[in-house]
């Protein structure tokens, strides 16, 4: 282990540069001091995520969205339908297609032409908990039977990447299609689908769907990482410690504390007695994000203008 | 509606097309005859938008910003000076790099989100002569700009 930098306790100047320095050069040292006393370097509890708040409505042309702040983590996400022809096996079925952004700007390690690795493994993720967890039923996304039905576009932009990714994108995917309206449609000369706006609109075409419908969700799967480290189990790391730790899990519970998925790729091996501890981790962390979702919608007053 | 024509989808809201062709021609005329009139938003001709400016959007960055001018929003990312592949013979100055990308959701009808290499240059053109680049020799700024939302004025 290095040297200690006794200078760090006489404080002041010279005290904090050598803590600053300690923390670049010897990080898991750094961290390890921490969890000795069972804290984190940002002063949290092991088992404690971050502050989390989300803000619905917030792209103006999107038929919904959301925004999730996971203390420093920014998840942007947006929903815009689109009307398809549905394939012939499934004539009564809309479709969603999930795709996850990490733009430049969210992190040093992403440049333009080069993107990031964890992007696709993400997106891929993302796709396989919303269509399994059973939470959209794609019935719904049906306007005309064998015709016509909507296609969903997800975009999930990350603003700002500082750990727990796949939470933050399953979370504001989430509150994305609690927010999401369906657009009122009546079907032109031409047999093709538009949008009505307005009151006259509403009485003078012949509508496709009586009202802006919302989607009835059914299982809302809510994720939580947790990062191994020898003994410990942190949860929802920042970006610092999934730097230096290697092994982490991910659990999916859904609304009724059933587990809709596990992942755990490659690092350390993990007794199952860890693994139980991250599932009813993530099953408190559950009630936690209900309660910030459910809070959300009561607040904002949500006012779809064109 | 390019982009949808490989996949086979359309977005409905662009077919409501009727009364926003009106617009447009009613719009013409003005531009064409009248002297002053009042613009889609009621402003006068000289009137600018209200603009929000923010600092510290991201903290992945070493600096970063967030901009509304009117339905417009951008938020920009600066990283550096850093050491960068492209840069490997010794120069005296620095390097500046710029791109400006736009998110899918960013215009009406959904697009591919693709980088637009024409505000990325005149972005590079407009920064050029406000950053000392003799400072920061050998390494390089990048300057990334996403566009979430845009309503117009884009540049800005």
């Amino acid at each position: 282990m290095a040297a200690e930098p006794a200078a760090a306790a006489s404080g002041g100047i010279a005290g904090e540069m050598e803590v600053e320095a300690y923390r670049r050069l010897f990080p898991l040292a750094f961290l390890e001091r921490h969890l000795a006393e069972s804290v984190r370097p940002d002063a949290r509890r092991l088992s404690e995520a971050r502050p989390t708040t989300v803000g619905i409505g917030v792209v103006s042309s999107a038929h919904g969205s959301a925004l999730v702040r996971l203390g420093e983590t920014a998840m942007l996400a947006s929903i815009k339908l689109e009307v398809m022809s549905p394939p012939a096996e499934s004539p009564d079925e809309g479709s969603v297609a999930v795709e996850f952004h990490m733009p430049p700007i969210c992190s040093p390690l992403v440049r333009p032409g080069r993107p990031a690795v964890a992007a696709p493994v993400i997106s891929k993720a993302l796709e396989d908990v919303l269509v399994s967890s059973g939470m959209l039923n794609l019935k719904e996304l049906c306007l005309i039977s064998g015709k016509a039905s909507w296609l969903a576009y997800l975009d999930i932009y990350c603003l700002n990447a500082d750990g727990s990714l796949f939470d933050a994108a399953l979370f504001s995917s989430v509150a994305a299609f609690k927010h999401l309206e369906i657009p009122l449609v009546s079907v032109g000369d031409d047999g093709r689908v538009f949008t009505v706006g307005g009151i006259e609109g509403k009485t003078k075409f012949e509508l496709v769907n009586r009202e802006k419908r919302k989607l009835t969700l059914g299982n809302i799967p809510y994720s939580l990482t947790c990062a191994l480290h020898k003994d410990s189990v942190l949860a929802d790391p920042n970006s610092e410690e999934e730097s230096i730790i290697e092994t982490s899990v991910t659990i999916v519970v859904d609304s009724s504390d059933r587990l809709v998925s596990v992942q755990k790729l490659g690092g350390a091996v993990a007794s199952m007695g860890t693994i139980k501890e991250c599932i009813s981790l993530a099953k408190e962390r559950r009630r936690m994000l209900l309660e910030i979702l459910t809070g959300s919608f009561e607040t904002t007053e949500v006012d779809q203008t064109e | 509606m390019s982009s949808s024509a490989a996949t086979g989808t359309y977005s409905p809201a662009a077919e409501a097309g009727g009364k926003r062709r009106e617009k447009r021609e009613e719009l013409r005329r003005h531009l064409a005859e009248d002297a002053d009139w009042p613009r889609a938003d009621n402003r006068s001709f000289h009137a600018c938008r209200e603009a929000f400016l923010r600092t510290g959007a991201t903290t992945a960055a070493s600096g970063s910003a967030y901009a509304e001018f009117g339905k417009t929003k951008v938020i920009v990312s600066v990283f550096g000076p850093r050491e960068s592949k492209k840069a490997m013979m010794y120069s005296d100055v620095g390097r500046l790099n710029c791109n400006v990308s736009y998110t899918t959701f960013a215009t009406p009808v959904r697009g591919q989100g693709t980088d637009n290499k024409e505000y990325s240059s005149m972005l590079h053109k407009a920064l050029e002569g406000a950053v000392m680049l003799h400072t920061f020799p050998k390494t390089t700024v990048d300057v990334f700009a996403l566009v979430l939302e845009s309503g117009g004025s884009k540049i800005l």
